[in-house]
């Protein structure tokens, strides 16, 4: 389960919380790919900047 | 002979100034609206991934890009300047790995397709050649001032295909984001969540210096999405 929300508000930015669920953020790592460019696997970048910011990582 | 030999000074000197002279591209991002709508079937992970990613394209709207290139070489990546206020949203980083992110450089001469990307794993420098597998169509349109044609690359392990826009009246075989190889310029790339759009050209730009990427560990495409999978993979367990 997904604990730290991603969501924010459209006008300000808001730092990513910590203390994920890591196959949650795994899961949304692969939504995020499937989501813009079609298959999981098809941006690493993103995938990576997409897990780190859920797990709350600096990058 | 002498009108032959004051020909091809003349020549090899254009192609002097050519090699010499920088032209600066400036691309911009156009979002496609609606692509990523919450729907009432989306599960919590889906619905605050699209929330998300919308966000991350809303700051997205605010990058630039340049292409600066001579007769032989260009490199393209996001105009930092414009971003130096972004960088601190968490955002930041999701926004530029949807759009492009790290320096794309192009060597026709080389044969050279260089990727320098920083992710968690390591500063990579992906090389690929000038590949020629595109399918050039006969869909016209006009950007600018430029006709373009469409080409599109299709993707061999799966569903999806590249989309660009060229002119062969810009003749390097240039563009954003990699894409490269085709009888002129890319004016503009078509994504499924943004469009990539150069917004000016300046054919006099002495400025810019193209200095190829060297750092990173350098790796085939092939060998980045291995080492890459390998990683996730780790992750999970």
């Amino acid at each position: 389960m997904l604990v730290s929300t991603l969501a924010i508000s459209s006008t300000k930015s808001v730092e990513s919380k910590s203390f994920a669920d890591p196959y949650a953020c795994w899961n949304a790592a692969d939504a995020a790919e499937v989501y813009t460019c079609g298959y999981v696997g098809c941006n690493f970048g993103l995938w990576d900047a997409v897990f780190n910011a859920c797990m709350g990582n600096q990058q | 002979m002498k009108k032959l030999i004051i020909l091809i000074f003349f020549l090899a000197l254009s192609n002097i100034y050519l090699a010499q002279t920088s032209v600066k591209c400036t691309y911009k991002i156009t979002i496609n609206e609606n692509i990523l709508n919450v729907n009432s079937n989306d599960d919590k992970t889906s619905r605050d991934t699209k929330n998300m990613l919308n966000n991350a394209l809303g700051l997205a709207k605010r990058f630039e890009y340049t292409l600066d290139f001579n007769n032989n070489e260009s490199i393209f990546q996001l105009n930092r300047l414009l971003t130096e206020d972004s960088k601190s949203d968490y955002l930041f980083p999701i926004a530029k790995a949807i759009i492009g992110q790290g320096v794309y450089y192009q060597n026709k001469v080389e044969n050279e397709n260089i990727h320098q990307l920083e992710t968690s794993v390591a500063l990579f420098l992906i090389k690929d050649t000038f590949i020629s597998d595109w399918e050039v169509t006969k869909e016209q349109k006009q950007i600018g001032k430029y006709l373009c044609f469409k080409a599109i690359k299709k993707c061999d392990s799966c569903d999806t295909s590249d989309e660009v826009w060229f002119t062969p009246e810009i003749a390097v075989p240039f563009g954003p984001l990699g894409y490269c190889s085709l009888p002129g310029l890319v004016l503009e790339v078509q994504k499924n969540l943004f469009t990539l759009s150069l917004t000016n050209i300046n054919f006099n730009s002495n400025s810019v210096e193209i200095i190829k990427p060297t750092k990173g560990k350098i790796v085939t495409k092939e060998e980045y999405k291995e080492i890459t999978e390998n990683y996730r993979s780790q992750l999970k367990n």
